[in-house]
């Protein structure tokens, strides 16, 4: 495809808000699922909702497409309060977990049904579905069964299904989640392109923080019922705001400190340089650091943010490794190299050396001083 | 003589169900529990089996094999030159009011039916999960119970419209009632079967809850319906003791007639006459098992 995924971001009309959730609260029960959720989703952007099962981004989808209601709370969709609105009068259109592709039809069929109830007539109806089957590749299929269909095509069917309607903002509840790896990597491949060929707000609801981070521009990580942190893609990841998301998106080391001055901080490990902004003196702050971000060596460095440390664990990944190493007072570090040859990077088990902590890297966490266990699962 | 005829019958039965057994690799049973099960097989079908035999014989009134003979068989669909045995146009009449019975009371049953397993599968409503477990209650009720319960209702009904005096409208209504709980029931667990998402799908693609309904859950739903409608019709086909209690003296249905005449003796005919209602009431429960097993 001659489209550079790139470009598409230029492409997101920073503005005009598609979907602009205000405070919306649920509860089933006695269980608060959403506690007041703001959120502007803009026009034309991919936007990821990621979060552990349970935190409540599919009851916000739900919400969003009218198959849930909130218990308080205004959903607009392009400026419009879409409460009253039933979810056939709602324009938008849902990618489905497990597809719900109606199998006593044709695939044709399928695509067909949305226009069908909104009665395009019927040699329009033929070309959209048509020119549907044909962006996600599987004109072939158009008068087999979903029965007769692997799960990667029948999920090109849902996705033609849903985009044939021409949505105003397209949802998607997991909709990778039953394929296997090889499959998942190249549909998210094309799910990007066909966001950017279509112009299309794409609302992807995820568990998989690798998933969200290779499709999305922009993200909300959520948890129990409450957004954690929204924004770009890479400000999230190099800036977790708090432990939750530095730990569920991607990995972290988080070290406990205390504030020395307006550059250091004192830990277990040692004193710390560190380039952030720091809070007053005397003050706990919770530090986050990247795995990819610590490097290894064998010999010993005079630079600042060095501590002497034992390999644990070796655990070989193909193109990167993964390492666990130990500090002298007991604290585990875990630290990731690339495999490329050009720095030394093969470790072995018990070898003694020394770890490199930016200070650059070194992101003070908000919110939160002092680590804890942190719920949810982290597939 | 007679045992000529049934034993190798049996055996023959006997022997289809064991290969059966074997072919479809069920774990292999020991011997006294195969014995057990032949036994009860036999008990079950036995008495059914002596009413087909006998229906071949070649003898007015004997319970002994004098010969075979398809001459009953022949007089039911109207060979009058065979003699003994019922009237002709009684047997008729009854013929025709069975099925107008049947008929009708379960395309009514069907439909309400059908409408009452959707509603308790889609909607909670305070009650629902009561009316879900009442719909037991015409399911394991003695018939006659059912009968008598029915009849002092429509003595009361009576008063008010002479719709409930005892003949084919009181009898519609009657089976109707027990129907309805049997097609919700199969409509229902269909319905259970299908992925809740399917009618999320078709409203978000812009069906009208209407529309929902009459282009993805009612075909899914289809084979379920027929089944339940299957099972409706053989019931009432083959119901005696609620027709009985509400029949009229221009309704009498066949099971009413074959109990009737056999009062004074049963004669050959009866038993043909038994062994084709066995015979529907088996083709109704086989394809309603089919129609239930055939869900994707």
């Amino acid at each position: 495809m001659d489209l550079n995924i790139g470009e598409r971001r230029k492409r997101v009309l920073e503005d005009s808000v598609d979907v602009h959730f205000k405070d919306i609260r649920k509860a089933f029960g006695d269980v608060e699922v959403l506690k007041g959720i703001n959120l502007e989703i803009r026009r034309g952007e991919f936007f990821s909702l990621l979060g552990p099962s349970g935190c409540g981004k599919t009851t916000l989808l739900r919400i969003l497409a009218g198959f849930e209601f909130a218990d308080s709370g205004e959903v607009l969709l392009r400026g419009q309060d879409v409460a009253p609105l039933p979810p056939n009068q709602r324009s938008v259109n849902t990618v489905f977990q497990n597809y719900a592709l109606f199998p006593h039809m044709t695939v044709a069929e399928n695509v067909a049904f949305g226009l069908k109830m909104r009665k395009v007539p019927a040699t329009q109806l033929k070309d959209k579905v048509r020119s549907a089957l044909e962006m996600v590749e599987i004109g072939a299929f158009a008068d087999r069964r979903p029965a007769q269909l692997s799960g990667g095509q029948r999920q090109r069917v849902a996705l033609a299904r849903a985009i044939v309607n021409e949505p105003q903002v397209l949802l998607l509840d997991e909709p990778l989640s039953a394929l296997d790896r090889k499959l998942r990597v190249n549909l998210q491949v094309e799910l990007m392109r066909l966001q950017a060929r279509l112009g299309l707000t794409f609302i992807f609801v995820t568990h998989d923080q690798e998933e969200a981070l290779t499709m999305s521009d922009r993200m909300a990580v959520m948890n129990k019922g409450v957004i954690e942190q929204l924004g770009g893609v890479q400000e999230m990841y190099e800036r977790p705001a708090n432990a939750f998301v530095a730990k569920f998106l991607g990995s972290s080391n988080l070290l406990e400190a205390t504030v020395t001055s307006s550059r250091t901080v004192k830990t277990e490990l040692g004193v710390f340089e560190v380039s952030d902004q720091l809070p007053n003196v005397g003050q706990d702050v919770l530090l986050s650091i990247r795995p990819e971000k610590i490097s290894l060596s064998r010999a010993q460095s005079s630079l600042a943010n060095t501590v002497a440390v034992k390999v644990t664990d070796d655990i070989y990944q193909g193109a990167t490794g993964a390492y666990r190493a130990k500090t002298n007072s007991g604290f585990e570090l875990e630290i990731n190299t690339m495999n490329s040859g050009v720095t030394d990077s093969n470790f072995s088990i018990d070898e003694e050396l020394f770890a490199y902590l930016p200070a650059d890297f070194l992101v003070v966490l908000q919110g939160q001083s002092k680590l804890e266990k942190i719920g949810g699962d982290e597939s | 003589m007679f045992w000529l005829f049934f034993l190798p019958v049996m055996a023959l039965l006997f022997a289809a169900w064991h290969f059966g057994l074997r072919r479809n690799q069920v774990r292999k049973a020991s011997l006294g529990l195969s014995l057990t099960s032949y036994l009860a097989f036999g008990f079950l079908y036995a008495p059914i089996l002596v009413v087909a035999v006998m229906s071949f014989n070649n003898s007015r009134f004997r319970l002994e094999w004098v010969g075979f003979t398809t001459k009953w068989y022949a007089k039911i669909f109207g060979d009058e030159s065979v003699t003994g045995g019922l009237e002709g146009a009684q047997l008729l009449a009854a013929t025709q009011n069975t099925l107008v019975l049947a008929i009708i009371s379960t395309a009514i049953a069907t439909v309400i039916g059908s409408l009452l397993g959707y509603g308790l599968h889609r909607y909670r409503f305070p009650g629902s999960q009561l009316t879900a477990w009442l719909m037991y209650i015409p399911v394991v009720t003695p018939d006659i119970v059912m009968a008598i319960s029915l009849l002092l209702l429509y003595q009361v009904l009576r008063n008010v419209a002479p719709f409930f005096e005892p003949g084919m409208p009181a009898m519609v209504i009657a089976h109707v009632t027990f129907q309805i709980a049997f097609v919700a029931i199969v409509v229902r667990s269909r319905l259970a079967t299908l992925d809740p998402a399917l009618e999320e799908a078709a409203r978000d693609l812009y069906a009208s809850p209407l529309e929902t309904v009459r282009q993805v859950v009612l075909p899914l739903a289809l084979p379920g319906v027929m089944a339940g409608a299957l099972l409706a019709f053989t019931l009432s086909i083959d119901d005696f003791v609620i027709s009985f209690f509400t029949s009229g003296p221009d309704s009498q249905t066949l099971p009413i007639l074959i109990y009737a005449s056999v009062k004074r003796g049963i004669t050959p005919d009866i038993n043909a006459l038994s062994t084709i209602i066995v015979l529907l009431t088996m083709v109704g429960v086989f394809l309603s098992q089919i129609l239930q097993r055939n869900q994707k």
